[in-house]
């Protein structure tokens, strides 16, 4: 009743006329709130009053604050072939401490298969009674919540998480079945434990017998279609709500280098996807559209990676590793619209295509022999979009705190 | 009374403008530093402000439009360059520095800025000073906020509730 009016008011009588005008003032409130910069922040301004919690939860208001604060790198989820995963985190402002300080990233023993809006589907093998027993859980690092098992193993399979995250019992599981340059895709879903009737797609033609990469990182769900890099220089498109299955041809002049790590693939903003290519010390961003897999590569950025570090990573070592040559230069996925993960030696940098922005992200320690080739890496990302109290007696309010 | 620095001062070729505030100072400046208001602009498009007439600015009392001069001046130049495309990094870091430093004000003096900048339509330093008030809420809990901000304890009632939504809620996640 009086709380809308009170809150208007200063405790401090000099500026208590300029302060009730600013932030009685549903346009500068707002200006000051889209530039909170991480949600955490947001949620905590939307606890402060009634007024302030309609304005942070409002649909339009938070699509700005989207646009201008996309999921923030928390860290990476990084696994060798014979080791667990193990969580290493990014550097981060103060404003995050408290997202560290509550969040629980250790996986147990488990392996990251891919990581969504804050869910990560991990493979685990656990001992119990009747002896090993291997399964597919899907966690929530940064809610106080428990595991959740969702599906029990299937060799070979592709797992996605929904774009979304899901609601952290949900997961896409894909299966490609093999002939001689001939593959056919069933899907379905596990939903809590439980399967969905299994779709299949017609058997389709290869221009050459399929290679599954080793390491999962370069297949994406985007827009209900799942986009899977092989090993043989082409990707395969699965249209789920189809189940139309087909080869996309991977852009002219981008030579695969097996499991070398040279090409990703990424989400993009908008529709479509990023492919991502390594050649030597060049980088150069494809970019596809998926309207129709008949949709045409288009090259949008090429980058040189000596220029793009070169005022980042001074150290003798980073000298010594150039001179080693381009094989030494790899390629991750990290997150959407083409960012991705540079690994030079022992040292890993996040590009930021869009701002241009580069960051050294971690460095492997010296004497560390756990990390080798097949090194992959999930992103971790913040989640959106927050969560926020309903507003009760919205009606009643609305008059009186204006 | 007389008119308070205004930077530069007039180097010649320059159009002055005369702004007077709410308690009826008198400020020339140039009118290439005024116009970064979207609402003076109009006007002194118009030919307005110029000789000896002024633009009455009802508003903005004296101390407020001094600062706020002070920031039109400071960004007139890479204004005039269309946002600055070719500003050098050395200029691009002093206006930073510049800018840092402004905001470095008492909390009263920051709240007229706001609405100053409001009513005269400055974007730049409507987006500093929108800014400046989420820094000093950024990383604070709704208590600290409310205390930052000068908004009265809650009642007992309000702060069960906070509690309560904290718990849940708190730190952005479910």
């Amino acid at each position: 009743m009086k709380r809308g009016k009170r809150e208007e008011k200063s405790s401090s009588p000099p500026a208590a006329a300029a302060e009730a005008a600013v932030l009685g003032n549903d346009d500068l409130l707002r200006e000051i709130l889209v530039r909170l910069d991480h949600p955490t922040c947001l949620v905590h301004a939307a606890l402060v009053s009634r007024r302030w919690l309609r304005h942070a939860s409002d649909p339009a208001f938070l699509r700005r604050f989207r646009g201008l604060h996309p999921p923030r790198l928390l860290g990476l989820y990084v696994h060798g072939s014979l080791n667990p995963s193990r969580f290493v985190p990014v550097p981060h402002p103060r404003e995050l401490d408290v997202v560290f300080r509550r969040a629980n990233f250790h996986l147990e023993n488990g392996l990251a298969l891919d990581c969504r809006n804050g869910r990560v589907l991990v493979f685990l093998l656990a001992q119990c009674q009747t002896g090993i027993k291997a399964g597919f859980l899907v966690c929530s690092p940064l809610h106080q919540t428990p595991i959740i098992v969702v599906a029990p193993l299937e060799e070979g399979s592709h797992f996605f998480l929904p774009a979304d995250g899901g609601n952290g019992m949900c997961c896409n599981i894909v299966n490609l079945v093999c002939g001689d340059k001939k593959i056919s895709a069933e899907h379905f879903v596990m939903q809590a434990g439980a399967k969905s009737e299994v779709r299949t797609s017609a058997t389709i033609e290869l221009p050459s017998n399929w290679q599954r990469q080793r390491c999962m990182d370069g297949a994406l769900l985007v827009n209900n279609k799942c986009y899977i890099l092989g090993n043989v220089g082409y990707i395969l498109g699965l249209d789920l709500a189809s189940m139309c299955l087909c080869v996309i041809d991977l852009p002219d002049g981008v030579q695969q280098h097996g499991e070398m790590k040279n090409i990703t693939l990424s989400q993009a903003d908008g529709s479509g996807f990023h492919l991502i290519h390594l050649n030597g010390f060049q980088i150069q961003v494809w970019h596809h559209n998926d309207s129709d897999y008949a949709g045409e590569w288009q090259l949008v950025n090429t980058i040189c990676v000596r220029r793009a570090i070169a005022h980042l990573a001074m150290s003798d070592y980073w000298e010594f590793t150039l001179k080693l040559g381009s094989s030494q230069v790899r390629l991750h996925r990290v997150g959407d619209n083409a960012e991705f993960l540079l690994n030079l030696g022992r040292e890993f940098f996040h590009m930021y295509i869009g701002s241009k922005r580069v960051e050294k992200v971690f460095e492997m320690p010296p004497d560390d022999n756990s990390y080798e080739r097949n090194l992959v890496i999930h992103p971790f990302t913040t989640m959106w979009p927050p969560s926020f109290p309903a507003l009760r007696d919205e009606q009643a309010h609305q008059s009186q705190d204006q | 009374m007389a008119a308070p620095e205004s930077g530069d001062g007039n180097n010649g070729a320059a159009r002055m403008v005369t702004l007077i505030s709410s308690d009826n100072t008198r400020f020339e400046v140039e009118a290439a530093a005024a116009s970064l208001s979207q609402t003076l602009q109009l006007t002194i498009l118009d030919g307005g402000g110029g000789g000896g007439d002024g633009i009455p600015l009802p508003n903005v009392d004296s101390a407020t439009l001094s600062k706020v001069l002070e920031y039109c001046i400071k960004h007139a130049p890479a204004a005039a360059n269309g946002g600055a495309p070719n500003a050098t990094a050395v200029d691009r870091a002093e206006l930073e520095r510049f800018d840092n430093e402004f905001v470095n004000i008492d909390q009263s003096v920051l709240y007229s800025l706001i609405m100053a900048a409001h009513n005269l339509e400055i974007e730049g330093l409507q987006s500093l000073v929108a800014k400046k008030v989420a820094d000093m809420i950024k990383g604070k809990s709704p208590m600290e906020i409310r205390r930052t901000l000068g908004f009265p304890d809650p009642t007992p009632e309000e702060q069960a509730e906070m509690n309560a939504h904290m718990l849940e809620y708190g730190w952005a996640y479910e």
